[in-house]
């Protein structure tokens, strides 16, 4: 069956009344998760991941998805009206969004964000339908020492890519790997660091880590800023951008599409980048570069497009290699091996259904929220007009659930409370936080195939450079690494990316 | 009063932190039973490895911040981030004894007074409903299973 046949019957998944559901609730969560400051796509999907438990592997997916691009859809909500991105990634958007809705054009902002989001997801999700399948089958040719390999490498990029300084990011990247050995030893079944604790020897809970990383300590951050913005909805007749406002949006929706894409796929660097180049490259190539941080169309439509884009290649690593690029989808992975999917090359071929069924459920959900959020635009500014000093205690609240419901373990929410202080305290100090939880994630695997490999080779370490897919990969890690210092390099010396 | 220390300072004792985790790992990754054949990786391996660097890692950070001493303040917490984490670590002590309904309401409570600054004739009843608004969506609308405790098993077993 060609790509065609395949989505078809993916289309014909997704669209079962019970699938569309499940869509239209991850959507709506998703756009509410993504308004609210402090609850982002992570702490979202992980509040709603034990509720998943129950229903079939491609309605949990397919909902939880619809979490993780419906919080891109609000994000921008409160960045356009209140210059306070209801997520990492809209950031950019605050700058000509809100200057946007001071002339007055806020519907307009609002409107241009929800097409460029619908064309970047509409256009990933095709990238990734014709990307997928063919990295798959590449894949299929590995063993463990390339693995071991591609695994180091998406650690590296995540390394480089990260906000906060090289020194500090590789000792995080260490740190998420040493709390992913604490638990029963994969191979011999030893346990390591867990004391005689029950609790631990399945080792830490990823949810708590995740929503006590991300969820407090996020919460615990934003006790410092003040918010004396009232936020005010527009009417629903402002909405509609116009004729200029399009033209203007059109070819930064294109590029943002493409920009968007490519950094999606790259492990570690996700929407905080792609929103970033895309508003750099656009300010670069406009006629008008003066307008760029007052209002131009351009500054919302490319990285809005971008952010959106980089949902739907974010999907490649973790569907084709089973490698969360982003935190994000370290939760689906997560979600996949709790229903007994294993994301990786076979999973095109083990669970079709799957896997054309997101396919097709993205472009539905993307739909839907074109036409979900700006109706809705209303109700999601009468949350934020909440104090927030009644909402944090409530969204700390509702991670305490969240995370509670996992196992029902109050030792997980110790855990919670624990990793939120963690989070909050190595923020203040600096250091990213997200290569850490991706570590923590991939620790499992790079640790077996980097053992299993030197059991095949009696402990030769020159098993990492034999075979084709091996040395693409060390070829790969070099090139990856020279391109990054060097960009570190010019960035350092004041040059513009 | 807000607690802040220069930048150097927090960073030393991120520094030795990290130094002594790592140590950590390194001294209690080497008790592990070794390798079934020399030049393999066990059990401990790893950990040792990566224990040593992340100790490394903290030694260098700590050594930074004694050569760059940088002065400036950073805050390290707040009252309102002090209460969050108590109330947050009381919730998770009690969460399971107390039940869902007094847990949830004591916490919202504490919350809305010192964190949103009401008062408690407003603060009892908003924390009253939000509890009650929370049991029934995740208990009865999603089938979440949430400890009953005792009022809990008074009112709705």
């Amino acid at each position: 069956m060609t790509s065609a046949g395949f989505l078809l019957d993916g289309l014909w998944i997704a669209l079962q009344p019970r699938n569309l559901l499940f869509c239209f609730i991850g959507c709506f969560w998703g756009s509410i998760v993504g308004v609210l400051p402090g609850l982002g796509p992570l702490a979202g999907m992980a509040l709603l991941l034990p509720l998943t438990f129950s229903l079939d592997p491609t309605g949990a997916i397919i909902m939880l998805c619809g979490i993780f691009y419906g919080a891109m859809y609000g994000g921008s909500t409160t960045s356009i009206l209140m210059r306070i991105p209801g997520e990492a990634a809209s950031v950019v958007t605050c700058i000509d969004g809100y200057e946007m809705a001071r002339k007055g054009r806020a519907g307009a902002a609002l409107s241009i964000a929800a097409i460029g989001s619908f064309v970047g997801g509409v256009l990933s999700v095709i990238g990734l339908m014709l990307v997928a399948p063919r990295l798959a089958d590449a894949m299929l040719a590995i063993g463990p020492a390339a693995e071991f390999t591609i695994l180091l490498v998406a650690l590296g990029i995540s390394a480089f890519a990260a906000t906060g300084p090289l020194l500090k990011t590789a000792t995080m990247i260490a740190l998420g790997l040493l709390l992913a050995m604490i638990g029963l030893d994969p191979l011999t079944a030893t346990p390591r660091f867990t004391f005689g604790s029950l609790q631990l020897a399945d080792g830490l809970s990823f949810a708590a880590m995740a929503i006590g990383l991300f969820g407090v300590s996020e919460i615990l951050m934003s006790f410092g800023q003040t918010i004396t913005e009232r936020p005010k909805a527009p009417a629903l007749r402002e909405m509609l951008p116009n004729r200029r406002e399009l033209k203007e949006a059109a070819m930064p929706t294109l590029r943002g599409s493409f920009i968007g894409f490519v950094f999606g796929i790259v492990p570690g660097v996700g929407h905080i980048v792609s929103t970033f180049a895309s508003y750099a490259v656009e300010k670069s190539l406009s006629k008008r570069p003066e307008e760029f941080g007052q209002g131009a169309v351009a500054g919302v439509a490319g990285p809005e497009t971008a952010n959106n884009a980089t949902t739907g290649a974010a999907m490649i690593p973790l569907l084709v290699l089973g490698i969360p690029a982003i935190p994000v989808t370290a939760v689906l992975l997560s979600a996949l091996t709790i229903h007994g999917v294993q994301p990786g090359p076979l999973m095109i071929a083990q669970h079709p259904e799957i896997f054309w069924g997101l396919i097709a459920s993205m472009l539905i959900g993307n739909l839907m929220l074109v036409v979900l959020n700006l109706p809705l635009v209303g109700l999601f500014v009468s949350m934020l007009r909440l104090p927030y000093g009644y909402l944090a205690p409530t969204i700390l609240l509702i991670c305490l659930i969240g995370v509670y419901s996992v196992k029902a373990s109050s030792f997980d929410l110790g855990v919670m409370a624990a990793f939120g202080l963690l989070g909050y305290f190595l923020r203040l100090m600096k250091f990213d936080i997200a290569p850490l939880l991706l570590a923590f994630v991939l620790g499992d695997r790079l640790e077996i195939n980097f053992r299993r490999a030197l059991t095949i080779s009696e402990g030769d370490y020159a098993i990492f450079l034999k075979g084709p897919a091996a040395q693409f990969a060390v070829v790969l890690a070099i090139s990856v690494t020279i391109g990054v210092l060097f960009l570190r390099w010019r960035q350092s010396r004041g040059a513009t990316p | 009063m807000p607690l802040s220390l220069p930048r150097w300072a927090a960073e030393l004792a991120a520094g030795l932190m990290l130094a002594g985790t790592g140590a950590f790992f390194l001294i209690v990754g080497g008790r592990l039973p070794p390798p079934d054949e020399a030049g393999i990786p066990g059990p401990g391996t790893v950990p040792m490895l990566l224990g040593g660097f992340v100790a490394a890692m903290g030694v260098v950070s700590a050594l930074r911040a004694l050569i760059r001493r940088d002065t400036a303040p950073v805050e390290i917490a707040g009252g309102k981030q002090l209460v969050a984490i108590a109330g947050l670590l009381l919730g998770a002590a009690f969460f399971e004894s107390a039940g869902f309904m007094l847990a949830t309401f004591l916490f919202l409570l504490g919350g809305f007074i010192w964190l949103g600054g009401a008062d408690w004739r407003r603060a009892a009843p908003a924390a009253a409903l939000v509890a009650a608004g929370l049991w029934y969506l995740f208990t009865k609308l999603l089938g979440v299973g949430l400890p009953y405790g005792v009022i809990g098993e008074i009112l709705f077993r």
